[in-house]
């Protein structure tokens, strides 16, 4: 693929920006019940309407990203915005990773419009696969780094309840800052899990 | 105060009833969405009806026979008893004002989440058997019968309200749904339908005194240990008593302050605060929990918990409660109590003894919140500051939904903050004061089970948190509520990481010069963190 290529897809989704925004936006809202739907489309309020918002900025970063006016960790970000919220609310696992398929269709359809010269759109298409499929296996990293800091919390949550009473009965044992991890830490020790040093080692075992 | 919205924008044209029938939309336990059903030990330890092992997923919830009449007779009786209920129950126009206010509705798109459709699972029972028109029309009035679906239907939403009450800031009628969740989680109740970690809680607060079940020794060891470390910092030995008869004042907290983190820390700075003044103030042991989950279960349950602060009170002879920062204890006082358990005349009007400031809004409940008095300290001078030891937070505030909505506590904690730290940022405006966003988890809510619905119920907090992080920098998110210093933490781990979370009086911990430090100067803050340089003596 030559620089013209990636100019020319730049170009495609600078053109069809707002559109392919109206269009997507409009398919994730498909997802929720239709009174909710008409609230998160409407309002505009960051504050009143979070969800509503942060899939709009997560989606915005992503189509600035393709018009090349965005860099690859402002993508990640974006991206994250997405799949953090959908990780919590009623969604499968599949249903997460589905706004990105709905994205790539709405593409699809816009492409074959636009390029009427089969080569052309091939040349379009193949470079917006590759790196579609691409943020796919991210979306499915991020959806779940999100699941195992759900897990994470619960015990984080589990010690902090009576951590001081854990720690009066020594369960909790002290990492201190000075100590070195290697030499400090035994096989037993649980503190870490609620305040994992650098370099330890050991996994919560109570 | 923030000013209430006006009138003609509380009607919203972005809002349509469902087309249609609401009720019918199905609904399903799904993990991370419900609470776990109440273990039946604790049903037998607070004489409590229908005991057994179930499970919200089970088909058959093993209720009582007549379960249906023990049901309508219990609203009926509520209905009678309480006012406010049948209007409620009567006056909602739909207007959809309170529609998108909630922060589960807002976090999970569930429209049942809407306060007036939450509101409305009740209100259709109470239509088809008290109201002529349902009674005759039936679901053209908006009326459903009474079915053991239904029933399910209410454990799932009306634990999925967390009684914050902010629907009601916005609602032209005032109807409050937090009061009809409490009403239907009571309903429950009379056929044993309860969650469990709310009622292993109220077990454990009635049995032994507190929340977490944790008998008096380890009460005393505990607190001991937290002086231990106030010892390391600033080199000063606090001694707080314990069950002493004839002090002056009776210091409640919530449990969470002397078992949790970061909920320690809070206590920490209580109890330096005290020494540093030379209050005469004892802690009890049984007397040791401020919380009062029994909120979250019936009045009953709630003026049964409740009593016992003021009968420790009683039995110590002390003259006033001083209470910690906690949210629902606060709920309780100041809008039950003294109905309830009052007036307590046994006690005094409190009377700081070290500003001399007679706490006239407490006359009749004679307990004072802490941020009342540490201000009104502050406010006469009487306390040496050094802000500059909390340079390294940028602090933001969440006005915890108890103080603020049901008691109006929006300025103390602000004073104080602003005289103990030199980084203050506000979130915006309408989600602040009044109009303040849940963590999510209150009312019983803040259990592992629950996880996934905390954190879409959190989403709007952490969202404007997120906000004055990007914006300020902020990496300090302070509370006045120990189910705040419980659920945030990990609502900001999961949404907003980077900031932490701590109480009022942590960080007047840390800036509180004490006259017994002498010349010492402090090396690290309440939480062990090693103070930033501030340029010369930290002692001003
Ligand atoms: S009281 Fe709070 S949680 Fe309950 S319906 Fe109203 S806004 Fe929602
Ligand atoms: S509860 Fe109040 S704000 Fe909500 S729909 Fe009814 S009248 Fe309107």
């Amino acid at each position: 693929m030559g620089r013209q290529d990636l100019e020319n897809l730049r170009g495609f989704f600078q053109k069809y920006k707002a559109s392919v925004m109206d269009s997507w936006f409009e398919s994730i809202l498909s997802n929720y019940p239709p009174e909710a739907a008409r609230i998160i489309k409407r309002e505009k309020d960051p504050f009143t309407n979070p969800v509503g918002y942060n899939l709009r900025l997560g989606m915005e970063g992503i189509l600035n990203w393709f018009a090349g006016e965005a860099n690859q960790q402002d993508v990640l970000v974006s991206l994250d915005k997405i799949i953090r919220i959908r990780a919590v609310q009623d969604f499968p696992p599949s249903q997460t990773v589905i706004v990105l398929i709905s994205f790539k269709q709405i593409v699809e359809k816009q492409m074959t419009k636009e390029f009427r010269n089969q080569d052309l759109l091939w040349k379009n298409w193949r470079l917006f696969d590759e790196e579609i499929d691409r943020l796919m296996l991210e979306a499915m990293d991020i959806y779940a780094e999100c699941r195992e800091k759900l897990s994470q919390i619960k015990v984080d949550e589990a010690n902090k309840r009576v951590f001081s009473l854990l720690r009066k009965a020594n369960v909790l044992v002290d990492c201190s800052e000075e100590s070195e991890v290697s030499s400090s830490c035994s096989d037993s020790c649980n503190s870490c899990e609620i305040e994992k040093k650098e370099g330890c080692k050991n996994e919560f075992t109570s | 105060m923030s000013s209430l919205p006006k009138a003609d924008s509380l009607v919203s044209k972005k809002f349509k009833m469902p087309k249609k029938n609401w009720f019918n939309a199905p609904f399903e336990f799904k993990k991370g969405t419900y609470n776990y059903g109440s273990n039946p030990k604790h049903h037998v330890a607070l004489d409590l009806p229908n005991p057994r092992n179930w499970s919200p997923e089970d088909q058959d919830w093993q209720l009582p026979e007549n379960w249906k009449e023990i049901l309508l007779e219990g609203l009926r009786e509520r209905l009678d008893k309480y006012r406010s209920l049948k209007i409620f129950m009567d006056v909602c126009v739909r207007c959809g004002a309170c529609a998108d206010k909630c922060h589960f509705f807002i976090g999970s798109g569930d429209p049942k989440n809407m306060p007036f459709l939450r509101a409305e699972l009740l209100r259709s029972i109470y239509r088809r058997e008290y109201t002529k028109a349902g009674k005759i029309m039936g679901k053209l009035a908006g009326a459903r019968d009474l079915t053991e679906e239904v029933v399910k239907e209410w454990f799932y939403y009306f634990f999925q309200c967390t009684e914050c009450r902010r629907c009601s800031v916005f609602c032209p009628f005032g109807i409050d749904t937090a009061e009809i969740t409490i009403i239907a989680r009571e309903l429950l109740g009379l056929l044993g339908v309860n969650t469990d970690w709310t009622l292993a809680s109220v077990s454990n607060c009635f049995r032994v005194g507190n929340h977490v079940g944790i008998p008096p020794h380890a009460i005393v060891d505990t607190i001991d240990m937290l002086c231990d470390d106030i010892e390391d910092i600033t080199g000063v030995r606090v001694n707080p008593t314990f069950n002493r008869k004839g002090a002056e004042v009776l210091f409640i907290a919530p449990s969470g302050d002397f078992f949790a983190d970061p909920g320690i820390y809070t206590f920490m700075g209580y109890l330096m605060l005290f020494h540093e003044i030379g209050l005469d103030y004892t802690l009890s042991t049984y007397a040791s929990e401020g919380g009062n989950f029994g909120l979250f279960v019936s009045h009953e349950m709630m003026k049964r918990l409740n009593a016992k602060m003021y009968a420790e009170a009683k039995r110590l002879g002390v003259k006033w409660i001083l209470g910690g920062e906690c949210g629902h204890m606060w709920r309780v006082v100041n809008q039950y109590m003294d109905t309830m358990n009052g007036p307590a005349d046994f006690l005094e009007v409190p009377v700081s003894p070290i500003t001399g400031t007679r706490f006239e809004n407490t006359k009749s409940t004679k307990m004072v919140h802490i941020t009342e008095f540490t201000s009104d300290l502050i406010k006469h001078n009487k306390l040496k500051l050094d802000p500059r030891r909390n340079d390294q937070y940028k602090v933001t505030f969440h006005d915890s939904c108890n103080p603020a909505r049901a008691m109006g506590i929006f300025e103390e904690p602000r004073y104080i903050i602003k005289n103990v730290c030199r980084n203050f940022y506000e979130m915006p405006e309408n989600t602040i004061r009044e109009k303040t966003f849940c963590c999510g988890s209150g009312s019983g809510l803040n259990n592992d089970e629950f996880l996934e619905m905390r954190m879409r119920g959190g989403f709007p907090r952490a969202n404007a948190v997120k906000y004055v992080q990007e914006k300020h920098g902020v990496n300090m998110l302070s509370c006045i509520c120990a189910l705040d210093r419980a659920a945030l933490p990990p609502l900001m781990d999961y949404w907003v990481p980077g900031v932490e979370v701590c109480g009022v009086h942590e960080l007047l911990g840390n800036a509180l010069v004490m006259k017994d430090e002498g010349d010492r100067v402090r090396e690290t803050n309440l939480r062990g963190e090693p103070l930033e340089e501030v340029g010369g003596e930290q002692d001003v």
